[in-house]
C-alpha cells in the first residue's frame, strides 16, 4: 500500500506568507509574468494529466500561479522552474483530492514521480514553446494504428464517452477502452523516440 | 492506485498498473491530448489575464501590510489567530453570514458559468436620470464552452446601430457598424456602457464579473425568501475596496439559494466627473458640431437626457460608439445612416447619453445558435438591417 507522501520536493507553501516587497515593484511582477507565460501551457497540461477535462483546473491553476509568485523567494534559480511549478501544483491537487473538490487520476507517489519525469522529457523535446512540443503528440497519432487512433479522436478530440465512442466504431465498450490505453502508452513512446513500436 | 473519476467525464480514466511508468506514459497522453483539444491559445491568455488582475490586486495590500508587519512573527500569527477568533464567534453569536461565505458563494457560481455549455445573458440598462431599468435589452452577451472560450456580444448603443464583439479562439474580433471586421481591435474600439475611473465598462462576460466580485470587493448576503415563505435567492451586495484599483463601485448579485445559479447580476456605476471646458459630448475632431471644444462649459454629465430620447447628434465622452475610423466624430452615425442622425436619437430613448446609472445582466435560454454563430465572419457578412 502506498501513501499520499511523494517524494518530489515540493515548496511547504503557505498563503499567508508575505514574499519580499522588492518583488512587488513593476520589474519583479514583469520577471514573473515572462516565467509564467513560459510555463502557463505546460502547468495546464500538467494539470490535465491529472484532473482531466474536471473544471476545477482554473482554479489549481490559479492557486499554484499565486503561491508560486508569493514564494518566489524561495525559489533555486539554478534549477529549473518547470519542475517547481508542478511541485506546487501537484500539493494543490492532492489538497483538493482530500477536501473532495476534485478526483485526481492518480495519487500514487512513484506514479507522480515518473510523470513528472515525462514532463521533462516533453520539455527537452525540440520546439520553441510547450504547444509546439506538445503538439507532437498530433504527429504521433498520424503513426498509431487506425483502430487505435480513431479510438482516441473520438474519446479526446470529439469528447465522446468510451460507450458512445465504443458504438461509433461498432467495436465493444472493453475493446474501445483497451485500444484507448494502448493509444496513450504508444502516443507516450513516440513523444519519447519518434518512432512507434506496435509490437 | 487510481481513483475512479467522474461517470461523467468524456475521458477514459487511465487504469490500475503494476508499473508506474506504464501508468505514468498514459497519464502525460492523456494530458497532452486533452490540452490540446481544450485549451487554445485564447484561454491560456484568459488564465493569464486573471492572474496578472489578482497579482497586481493583491500586491499593494501585501506591501502595506508589510510596512507595518509586528517584529515578532510568532506574536503576530497568534494575535492574528486570536482575532479571527473573535471575530468568527462574534460572526456566529449574531447569527451573520460572512465575507467568506459570500466569496464562496460567489466563486462557486463563477466555477458553474465556465462548466461546458451555451449560454446567454440579457444587458438591460437604466439611463441616468431615469428610475426603472429599460425594458428592452440592449445587448446579449452568448458564451459557449468551457470557460467562456467563444463569445459574442451584440450591443445596441443605439437604436437600429448594432456592434458585435467576441473572441474565438485566434483572439478578440469586432464588426463595426458598416460591417467592418476587426481582428484583435483597440480597446476604444469597443463599445462601452459606460465609464469608471477613467476605464470603459464592458461587462464581457459574467464569470469574469464575479471573479472581480470575489476578489476586490467586501461582500455581504442576505437571504431573501420567495412568496410562498421558503428560502430562495441568496442577495450579494459588494462594495469596491479601497485598496483596490478603482473599479465599478458597487455590484448586486442574486443567486438561486440551492444551486448557486445566477439569477441577476448589477453594476452600479457611479455619476461621471463633471468635467469643465468641453462641449457637450463632442469630440474635438468631430466635424460640424455646433458645440465643439469650445461649447459651452461643463454640462457633460450634468445634462439630463432629453425626455424623447432623440439626440441632437451628440454623445458624450462616455459615448458608446466605436472612436471615428473616417475622421468623423463619435457623435455621427456610420456611413450606413441615410439620415445622418446622431446616436442616441432611439425613438424609445435608447441613447445612453452621459452613460447608464446602471446595467443589469440576465440570463436567459440561449437558443439553438447556428452553427457559425460564435465566428466574427458570420456577423460580419450579414447586412446591417439582418445583423440584430
Amino acid at each position: 500500500m502506498r501513501t499520499e507522501n511523494t517524494s518530489l520536493a515540493t515548496p511547504d507553501f503557505n498563503p499567508d506568507t508575505t514574499p519580499p516587497a522588492s518583488r512587488f515593484d513593476h520589474s519583479g511582477r514583469d520577471v514573473f509574468e515572462i516565467l509564467a507565460r513560459e510555463h502557463a501551457d505546460m502547468l495546464t497540461a500538467y494539470l490535465r494529466s491529472l484532473i482531466g477535462a474536471d473544471s476545477s483546473v482554473d482554479d489549481i491553476f490559479q492557486q499554484a500561479m499565486l503561491v508560486a509568485w508569493r514564494r518566489l523567494g524561495d525559489y533555486d534559480r539554478t534549477r529549473p522552474f518547470g519542475p517547481w511549478l508542478r511541485g506546487i501544483a501537484q500539493r494543490l491537487v492532492m489538497e483538493h483530492h482530500r477536501k473532495g473538490k476534485s478526483r485526481p487520476t492518480t495519487t500514487d507517489p512513484a506514479v507522480l514521480v515518473e510523470l513528472d519525469a515525462r514532463f521533462d522529457q516533453v520539455n527537452r523535446a525540440p520546439g520553441d514553446t510547450f504547444r509546439e512540443r506538445a503538439d507532437r503528440v498530433t504527429e504521433c497519432m498520424s503513426k498509431l494504428p487506425e483502430a487505435m487512433r480513431q479510438a482516441l479522436e473520438l474519446v479526446y478530440a470529439r469528447g465522446l464517452l468510451i460507450i458512445a465512442a465504443a458504438e461509433s466504431m461498432g467495436a465493444s465498450e472493453e475493446a474501445t477502452k483497451k485500444r484507448v490505453q494502448r493509444g496513450r502508452q504508444l502516443l507516450a513512446q513516440c513523444i519519447r523516440s519518434g518512432e512507434i513500436d506496435c509490437e | 492506485m487510481n481513483d475512479q473519476r467522474h461517470d461523467n467525464t468524456p475521458i477514459a480514466p487511465p487504469t490500475e498498473h503494476t508499473e508506474p511508468a506504464l501508468a505514468a506514459d498514459e497519464l502525460v497522453s492523456h494530458g497532452l491530448l486533452t490540452f490540446l483539444n481544450n485549451d487554445p491559445p485564447a484561454e491560456t491568455e484568459r488564465r493569464m489575464r486573471n492572474l496578472m488582475r489578482r497579482i497586481a490586486d493583491e500586491s499593494p495590500v501585501h506591501a502595506g501590510v508589510r510596512s507595518h508587519r509586528l517584529v515578532f512573527p510568532h506574536a503576530r500569527r497568534w494575535i492574528a489567530l486570536a482575532a479571527c477568533f473573535v471575530i468568527a464567534s462574534a460572526l456566529v453569536y449574531l447569527g451573520l453570514p460572512t465575507t467568506g461565505s459570500a466569496q464562496a458563494m460567489v466563486l462557486a457560481s463563477a466555477a458553474s458559468l465556465r462548466e461546458p455549455g451555451d449560454r446567454r445573458f440579457e444587458v438591460r440598462v437604466q439611463p441616468r436620470g431615469s428610475k426603472e431599468l429599460q425594458e428592452t435589452p440592449i445587448g446579449t452577451i452568448d458564451t459557449r464552452g468551457r470557460g467562456a472560450e467563444l463569445m459574442v456580444a451584440r450591443m445596441q448603443p443605439e437604436e437600429g446601430v448594432w456592434i458585435t464583439f467576441g473572441r474565438d479562439a485566434t483572439g478578440p474580433w469586432l464588426v463595426y457598424p458598416d460591417g467592418r471586421l476587426e481582428r484583435n481591435p483597440p480597446a476604444g474600439a469597443l463599445p462601452r456602457l459606460g465609464v469608471v475611473a477613467d476605464q470603459p465598462v464592458l461587462p464581457e462576460s459574467v464569470d469574469r464579473v464575479l471573479e472581480e466580485l470575489a476578489s476586490a470587493y467586501t461582500l455581504e448576503r442576505t437571504t431573501e425568501k420567495g412568496a410562498d415563505g421558503t428560502s430562495s435567492t441568496e442577495h450579494i451586495v459588494g462594495l469596491r475596496r479601497a485598496d483596490r484599483a478603482p473599479g465599478v463601485p458597487r455590484i448586486d448579485l442574486w443567486l438561486d439559494a440551492k444551486t448557486n445559479t445566477v439569477k441577476k447580476v448589477e453594476l452600479t456605476l457611479p455619476d461621471p466627473p463633471i468635467q469643465r471646458g468641453m462641449g457637450p459630448g463632442r469630440r474635438p475632431d468631430g466635424p460640424g458640431g455646433p458645440e465643439g471644444p469650445d461649447g459651452p462649459r461643463g454640462d457633460r454629465g450634468r445634462r439630463p437626457p432629453p425626455p424623447d430620447g432623440l439626440g441632437e447628434g451628440d454623445e458624450g465622452n462616455d459615448g458608446p460608439l466605436p472612436p471615428p475610423r473616417d475622421g468623423r466624430g463619435p457623435g455621427r452615425r456610420g456611413p450606413d445612416d441615410p439620415e445622418g442622425r446622431g446616436p442616441g436619437g432611439g425613438p424609445n430613448g435608447r441613447g445612453l447619453r452621459g452613460g447608464p446609472s446602471r446595467i443589469e445582466l440576465r440570463p436567459v435560454p440561449p437558443p439553438p445558435f447556428p452553427p457559425e454563430w460564435f465566428g466574427p465572419e458570420h456577423h460580419a457578412k450579414r447586412p446591417p438591417a439582418q445583423r440584430p
